[in-house]
């Protein structure tokens, strides 16, 4: 009995990784604001104007863990994620030069696998179970507006 | 005889769908930034007061700024507990004390916390999980007019001294006392 709780305590110790992931759009050649306050020595806005687009964009590091692979598989690298951003935003831009970029909120879920639930479901799938990832996943939620439209 | 304790194969089926469908501890939240009184942009560029757009080259970055929070959560995360309450007030604050008049290059960093890896603790749904959140960004402020260089004037020596003209290195002190005294 002993010895079958330390092996699962064991198990349960898979995981234990620190993930962690970083939205900012640095390269991108536009105000992206946050917030309701669009300008300096402005006022708190309720109204943008127009909204012509919007963007979600999710930026992750995460891992998949799979008993049949030697090793973890990651999804998404913090490098890749964070670059999805700029890129996203500067192809809207192009699509909307003179469209204002507001983001709307900014929303993120931090989890860890625990050993046991991976272990059965590994068991139960034959090791070819994906299903159980852990790390931090962030997303990014906005719109471009355009003054001078209905409003609200 | 001693009655051997039977686990019926259904109790078995139950629990292991019960273990199967638990998920994993966490936290989970939304950070909107609703009451912040000044702009802030997670690029490196700002809108002016009339709607000029602004580069950093525009601007003087007078300090930085870090808050972190941790956010928890019940249930594998599916239960937020903490709110955003706090990270836009201690932006205000920080902009305020630093003479800001916005932020530039906002980042938001996410990461996992320790508590999450329990081993078997975390299997429990009530047991809370977290997650570290980290906002960072640049405090500044319009540079106004002339005041970021001194154009170089090639007229010799020095009778006065305004924004406009170039001060030799040596004679920087000379030329503050002079204009100070108003000797133009």
């Amino acid at each position: 009995m002993r010895k079958s709780l330390i092996i699962i305590m064991l198990l349960g110790a898979i995981g234990c990784g620190t993930f962690s992931a970083t939205v900012s759009t640095s390269n991108v050649t536009k105000p992206v604001l946050v917030g309701k306050v669009t300008k300096i020595k402005g006022m708190p806005q309720n109204d943008f104007g127009m909204q012509s687009a919007n963007f979600e964009v999710s930026v992750e590091d995460s891992v998949v863990r799979s008993v049949a692979g030697p090793d973890e598989m990651a999804i998404t690298s913090t490098a890749e994620g964070a670059n999805k951003l700029d890129v996203e935003l500067s192809d809207l831009i192009a699509k909307e030069p003179k469209g204002t970029l507001i983001v709307h909120d900014i929303s993120f879920i931090g989890k860890n696998t625990d050993g046991l639930s991976y272990f059965l479901l590994a068991l139960v799938s034959g090791g070819r179970a994906n299903l159980m990832d852990e790390g931090v996943w962030v997303q990014v939620n906005g719109g471009v507006y355009t003054q001078g439209g209905n409003k609200k | 005889m001693k009655k051997e304790a039977m686990i019926k194969p259904s109790s078995i089926i139950v629990i292991w769908c019960l273990c199967l469908l638990a998920g994993c501890a966490g936290g989970r939240g939304k950070i909107t930034f609703d009451n912040l009184k000044y702009p802030a942009s997670m690029s490196a560029f700002i809108y002016g007061d009339g709607n000029e757009m602004l580069s950093k080259g525009d601007l003087r970055v007078l300090d930085t700024f870090r808050y972190e929070k941790r956010f928890w959560g019940i249930f594998w995360s599916g239960i937020p507990l903490s709110s955003e309450k706090g990270i836009a007030e201690a932006i205000n604050r920080k902009v305020e004390d630093a003479g800001g008049e916005g932020v530039i290059n906002l980042a938001v960093t996410t990461s996992t916390c320790g508590i999450n890896s329990l081993p078997l603790l975390s299997f429990l749904p009530v047991l809370p999980g977290c997650v570290n959140v980290k906002v960072e960004g640049e405090i500044v402020k319009t540079k106004t007019k002339g005041s970021s260089y001194i154009a170089p004037n090639h007229s010799e020596g020095l009778s006065y001294i305004n924004i406009d003209e170039f001060v030799p290195k040596g004679k920087i002190g000379e030329a503050i006392a002079k204009n100070l005294h108003g000797e133009n």
